[in-house]
């Protein structure tokens, strides 16, 4: 969670973003591993304190898939619309498109855009089991290459419509085309 | 689906390889360095291009 702390921090201050700005914004999280992230502590936890013993069901009760929006929400005082995408590799990407849509609709006037996946058992075994890694290293652009390798990381991108940004500090614009 | 323009105000970026923002906006706008010729045993030609990316540090350090 530091991580992802680090990359919203980030971007609110590189935003110059007010309070105010920050609570009416829309909140828009790609994640798929973030939602399994307390599931998987606890029954390693288990785990642990029960040795020898049998592993129990891992617990896959519902806290639902917006517990990390919650959290985020809760934590920086967002109270504009929020959502979750959990679509696996296209998580955060989905993510951006519907937060630009909102906005060309004129639906929300920003969208704090955040993709997250940590690093989890479950998706290293979850790969493994799919035999997808290269055992060796790292080389994506090699014709030999026997596999991937997998990271995790954290992003936050703040969009808002270009009319009211006029007269913030601007970055840059991004132009969209129909598809 | 519309067009429009879509403002980008902020961002952040954090990998567990110490990659932050800034480094990533260098790697997108193709601010990167050439990488030097790669030496791997494997390789069948090395007639690619390569960069390298100047990881940013420790993650957990925000400037």
């Amino acid at each position: 969670m530091k991580m992802l702390d680090a990359s919203i921090t980030e971007a609110f201050e590189r935003g110059g973003l007010s309070a105010f700005e920050i609570a009416e914004s829309a909140l828009l999280v790609g994640t798929t591993g973030g939602i399994f992230i307390r599931n998987e502590h606890e029954f390693t936890e288990s785990v642990r304190r029960n040795p020898g013993m049998e592993s129990p069901p891992i617990v896959c009760r519902n806290r639902g898939p917006g517990e990390v929006a919650d959290v985020i929400a809760r934590k920086y005082g967002i109270r504009g619309l929020p959502m979750t995408f959990s679509m696996a590799c296209v998580s955060s990407s989905h993510a951006l498109v519907v937060a630009a849509d909102l906005i060309a609709q004129k639906r929300i006037r920003r969208a704090v855009v955040v993709g997250f996946e940590p690093l989890l058992n479950l998706t290293l075994q979850g790969f493994a089991s799919l035999l997808l890694y290269d055992p060796d290293e790292c080389r994506p652009f090699c014709n030999r290459r026997m596999g991937m390798q997998i990271g995790e990381a954290a992003s936050c991108v703040i969009l808002e419509e270009s009319d009211s940004a006029a007269r913030q500090k601007r970055l840059f614009v991004c132009r969209r085309s129909s598809v | 689906m519309k067009n429009g323009n879509i403002h980008i105000r902020g961002w952040g970026a954090v990998t567990a390889l110490g990659w932050g923002a800034e480094g990533a906006r260098r790697l997108i706008a193709g601010d990167v360095h050439p990488a030097g010729v790669c030496g791997s045993a494997h390789l069948v030609n090395r007639e690619f291009k390569g960069f390298e990316v100047a990881c940013d540090g420790n993650p957990w350090k925000r400037r």
